[in-house]
């Protein structure tokens, strides 16, 4: 297979986009209405459905404070290369459940809501790159959404390392590469780390560009979902006042 | 004093009686009317670069996505099984209905709602899709669908939201042109010509299922309840699914849940469904 070059020598990528742009972000939220929060996230191609329920009763005696559980599933018809018939415990699946459950473990006042337990459940539906960063903010906005006590919002982004350029928000061809790639989840207001995973061998200079880029992206993504997530507080309050007003 | 209860109270304790109050009345609980369905959508396509054929359905709170992933094939010589059945062949249907649609569903076990309505839309496909459509050269390259069904979120009446997530993903179904190339081994997308819908049989002939609740109650009075949310699911005795065409004149029964069925009560339910199905397949064509 003849290799694509990745970066244009005009300085554009394969999807038209400059090295430190992110994909259009849309969200969607509280579509689902049996959930207790539910978020419809797109990251330029990549589609990810998460839910979250809870608190709700956890039948095992555990120690007092609250537990997360997460499921993290890829649709058969997501990507058009790996066929995924069924097996929900894919080894890259519960890999990524796990993380992410650790990540949000670290962020939920989980003393709030002792002897109880929050299930995330995401679902990709459709694979172009950054699903991990995806799922991430989704299930942020979904927590947001279900009303769960947290003490910061966690905002992902993805940085490669391709043909000398740090790129921001890898699509799926930039991360077929296998150049070095990094995911990096940041706290928002502090801006502190919560998640780095990180694939390939590299230089530590370039380790360093892309921990800063990947925040940078990450900034950027947070500017959006904030500007959304207030958009639907507002229109939730609006619709309230309209009610008690007759 | 009298205290009369609130009716969450007797929601918990006596639902079937509840329920039978408000069907007297002619009503449900909520308001709706016997017969009448919740807001249903139908949106076809919201799927693009990985599928080439979706759509996603709800009927009230039940929604269903449904994508289709074309492959080709090269024919084995053996022909499998007596008759040359369409499904098995040319393309082949999941049904999941993964933890996020469902409270108290948990995920990983494959629920027997999902192997009912994997059954129905197979024969449903059987019924639709011609044999020769999927045919590329003749002997050796064949089409075959994957068509994939999650349910996002479930509030009962799946089968219907299912079916319609189905046909509008079938409607929706573009596949390339493809020529052998020269050598004959190997195929090649023709990119000058646009993609063209697969061929089946014409959108009047497409059966539509609806699950009718029957509620019975000490054998003498009955009422038939159409688009069942899942609180009713549970309250009624017997859940009857009834296909027809739209010109109706074939018509099928199948159970869901078991209970006492008599012929009168088909009778009266029958003119219902033909026109809701006359409706459904109108709105497949227009939309």
């Amino acid at each position: 297979m003849p290799r694509e070059e990745l970066i244009s020598p005009d300085g554009l990528r394969t999807d038209g986009r400059r090295p430190l742009e992110v994909r259009k972000i849309t969200c969607r939220i509280g579509i689902l209405p049996r959930a207790d929060g539910s978020c419809h996230l797109e990251m330029g191609n990549t589609v990810v459905l998460a839910t979250v329920y809870g608190p709700r009763e956890l039948s095992s005696r555990q120690p007092f404070s609250g537990i997360i559980r997460c499921e993290y599933s890829m649709a058969t018809f997501a990507s058009t290369d790996r066929r995924r018939r069924g097996k929900k415990s894919d080894r890259t699946s519960v890999e990524i459940a796990s993380s992410i459950k650790k990540t949000f473990e670290s962020v939920l006042l989980t003393d709030l809501f002792p002897h109880s337990r929050v299930d995330v459940y995401i679902q990709v539906l459709q694979a172009d790159g950054g699903e991990r960063s995806a799922a991430i903010n989704a299930v942020t906005i979904a927590m947001v959404n279900a009303g769960i006590p947290m003490k910061d919002l966690i905002i992902s982004c993805s940085s490669g390392y391709m043909e000398n350029t740090t790129v921001m928000d890898l699509n799926n061809v930039e991360t077929l590469v296998r150049g070095p790639q990094l995911t990096l989840a940041i706290y928002a207001h502090s801006g502190k780390v919560a998640l780095a995973h990180w694939e390939s061998k590299a230089a530590f200079e370039i380790f360093e560009h892309l921990i800063a880029v990947a925040k940078e992206g990450c900034l950027q993504i947070l500017d959006v979902i904030h500007s959304n997530i207030e958009k639907y507080s507002l229109r939730l309050i609006a619709s309230r006042d309209s009610i008690s007003r007759k | 004093m009298q205290h009369s209860l609130g009716w969450d109270i007797w929601n918990i304790l006596q639902p079937k009686e509840l329920y039978k109050g408000f069907l007297q009345r002619g009503i449900r609980p909520n308001g709706r009317k016997l017969s009448e369905y919740r807001k249903i959508h139908l949106r076809k396509g919201p799927l693009v670069t990985t599928v080439d054929g979706s759509a996603s359905a709800s009927i009230g709170q039940t929604v269903a996505l449904v994508g289709i992933q074309p492959k080709v094939v090269e024919w084995k010589e053996i022909n499998k099984g007596p008759v040359k059945s369409i499904v098995g062949n040319f393309c082949s249907v999941q049904v999941e209905f993964p933890a996020i649609c469902h409270r108290d569903m948990r995920s990983g076990r494959t629920s027997e709602e999902a192997l009912l309505v994997k059954e129905s839309l197979e024969n449903v496909l059987e019924e639709i899709l011609v044999g020769d459509a999927f045919c590329i050269v003749a002997d050796k390259f064949y089409w075959y669908l994957q068509i994939t069904a999650y349910c996002i979120s479930f509030d009962g009446n799946a089968m219907e939201t299912f079916l319609l997530a189905l046909y509008g993903a079938l409607l929706d179904l573009k596949l390339p042109v493809l020529h052998p190339n020269s050598s004959g081994d190997r195929l090649v997308i023709d990119q000058s010509q646009p993609k063209v819908a697969l061929l089946m049989k014409k959108v009047e002939d497409w059966p539509w299922v609806i699950p009718v609740g029957i509620f019975s109650d000490s054998g003498s009075e009955h009422y038939f309840v159409l688009d069942l949310s899942e609180e009713e699911e549970n309250n009624v005795s017997c859940i009857v699914c009834v296909w027809n065409n739209q010109a109706g004149n074939k018509v099928a029964l199948s159970k869901l849940k078991f209970g006492s069925l008599s012929e009168r009560i088909l009778q009266q339910v029958l003119p219902l469904v033909k026109a809701h199905t006359e409706e459904m397949i109108a709105r497949l064509q227009h939309d």
